[in-house]
């Protein structure tokens, strides 16, 4: 009877492991699958000679999208909105992180926490731009609170979960170490809730979007500022159906990119560090 | 003939230096349990510098509990504990614990970067100056006293469960207490990999001096590494100590083994003392300082 070698064990890199598993060029088959939509709405549109003020074929669409990129019309839209949800965001980020770290390190902050995020979460973000409004006027002040709105409570909520989450062992190791409350938030709480506090991003990017560009549709021109919210509003207004369908496909790829982004950092962070599998 | 040594007890030296640790009448008392249930209670013992005092005793005796009070991590009921002369309750640098549990190494920094942070824990503690470059030299010292040479990039994620140990072990060295208390440290390895490692351990602490109180179910493991075998009964009492230099370490263990097995059950000694002091302390709603969990 032969006895079977023993192999020697070689600890499993976690990127190595997950590459195996991940399905290789999988964004080409999504590609093809976008490219045949497209190929389907070309030739319908134009086998049926349908309208183009009802839906105009994907080409012009494209040829419309180029010229409004090469004057700077959709790229400054795009920006505006971008730059008023990412101040939003991180504003918002910043007041989450403090009301977490209050929630976690005294108990009056974990309830005060639970009970405002349960009266604000199933109020809308848009239901409060009327008030808003009568509050701070029609200007980006107004949307940015209407924003922030949406953004804190989510993102607080998530990162307390997360803190809470954090190993118990982790905790006693800061304790034994004899951490000030501010290093154990920054170097043991918060690495620890960084799963947490991606999927918060996520909800709040999600969240952000919606109530930006609805808020920009309800506020039209009159904001003062023209994001891409506005820029439908206006092609609506005037008829451009293919300005329309512009506006729509740079908030898909903005949302994408923003998507993206999160993925590059997790990657990065929560699963080097084993904390999530790795999912793309 | 095996016969059980208590002159460890509490209070009955009148040496002038104090000792590394000194338990004296340690009780512990779940949270969750009703008044005048412990987990443990009456412990005494001291630790004089570089013993290595381990602690057996059958699962559910309180061994763990009694660590993790005298870490502080849970109030104590009655008693005292005393590192080198200072009585303490919180959690401190002064008793370092290397736990079981795999996931003690901050998991998004290298094993390198988790050494450093404690040597940045402690150089902040006691007010010392140490440059970076100082630290990242002492870490990977560190690291090849336990074998792991040439290892500080890797991730805790990308390493074994003996590496992640032998690093927790490092980084315990890293802070450099009065006193290192091991809570089964070696529990969740295998055979092969646990023999490793008490070696390593064992030639460590005689070669840096450290007092260590090491909790375990391993019989040969609490023979092998301690130089006092302390017995614990169900009841969470302390039964026996025992000197292992005074015994043939065969006869030792098998002794350990049946006082173990007849430890087993909670016996005429589980009853427990009437004086259940202050009634468990409670967080009011409005407790802003919660402390730490």
């Amino acid at each position: 009877m032969s006895v079977a070698p023993v192999t020697p064990a070689v600890p499993a890199l976690a990127g190595a492991r997950s590459a195996a598993r991940r399905p290789r060029h999988d964004w080409l088959k999504q590609l093809l699958v976008i490219t045949g939509l497209l190929v389907v709405w070309e030739v319908v549109v134009r086998v049926y000679d349908v309208d183009p003020l009802i839906l105009p074929p994907p080409s012009s669409i494209a040829e419309n999208s180029v010229s409004l990129i090469a004057d700077g019309t959709l790229i400054e839209a795009a920006a505006n909105t971008f730059w008023i949800l990412l101040q939003s965001i991180v504003v918002g980020s910043a007041i989450a992180v403090g009301l977490a770290a209050f929630g976690v390190f005294s108990n009056f902050g974990g309830l005060f926490l639970r009970t405002i995020s349960s009266i604000m979460n199933p109020l809308p973000g848009v239901a409060l731009l009327p008030l808003v409004m009568v509050w701070l006027g029609f200007g980006t002040k107004a949307i940015i609170a209407v924003i922030l709105n949406t953004v804190v409570w989510v993102v607080a909520l998530n990162l307390y979960t997360g803190f809470q989450a954090t190993p118990l062992t982790l905790r006693r190791v800061g304790r034994s170490m004899q951490l000030s409350h501010f290093r154990m938030l920054k170097d043991i709480y918060l690495p620890s809730a960084v799963p947490s506090a991606l999927t918060a991003m996520r909800m709040a990017w999600a969240y952000g979007w919606r109530t930006v560009i609805s808020v920009e549709l309800i506020l039209g021109a009159t904001a003062g500022q023209s994001g891409l919210g506005s820029f439908i509003f206006s092609a609506r207004y005037n008829y451009q159906v293919e300005d329309l369908f512009s506006g729509l496909i740079a908030i898909i790829i903005l949302g994408l990119l923003i998507e993206q982004t999160i993925r590059a950092v997790e990657r990065r962070t929560a699963v080097r560090w084993g904390l999530l599998e790795n999912n793309t | 003939m095996i016969t059980p040594e208590r002159l460890l007890a509490a209070g009955t030296m009148t040496d002038p230096t104090p000792p590394k640790l000194l338990v004296d009448g340690l009780a512990v008392r779940y949270e969750s349990a009703a008044p005048g249930q412990y987990a443990c209670q009456g412990i005494e013992f001291r630790l004089e510098p570089g013993d290595r005092l381990t602690v057996l005793g059958p699962t559910g005796c309180g061994k763990s509990t009694m660590l993790k009070a005298i870490a502080g991590y849970l109030p104590i009921a009655a008693g005292r504990v005393e590192v080198s002369g200072r009585a303490v309750s919180a959690p401190g640098q002064d008793r370092f614990v290397m736990f079981q549990e795999f996931d003690q190494l901050f998991p998004w920094q290298t094993i390198r970067s988790n050494i450093v942070y404690a040597l940045k824990a402690r150089t902040k503690r006691r007010s010392e100056k140490m440059r970076a470059s100082e630290m990242s030299t002492r870490a990977d010292e560190l690291l090849s006293m336990v074998g792991l040479a040439g290892r500080g990039d890797l991730y805790p994620g990308e390493c074994s469960g003996g590496m992640k140990q032998r690093v927790a072990l490092a980084r315990a060295l890293a802070i450099s207490p009065e006193v290192l208390l091991l809570d089964e440290p070696f529990g969740a390895l295998d055979a092969q990999t646990r023999r490793r490692l008490q070696e390593q351990l064992l030639g460590l602490c005689e070669r840096l001096d450290t007092t260590i109180l090491f909790v375990t179910h391993d019989i040969p493991e609490a023979v092998m590494i301690g130089n006092r075998i302390m017995m614990m009964s169900a009841a969470g009492r302390v039964t026996n100590i025992y000197e292992a230099e005074n015994h043939d370490q065969v006869a030792l263990e098998e002794h350990l083994r049946d006082e173990l097995r007849s430890n087993q059950t909670r016996g005429p000694g589980a009853q427990n003392p009437t004086d259940a002091s202050a009634p468990p302390k409670r967080a009011g709603l409005l407790g802003w300082a919660k402390g730490w969990r």
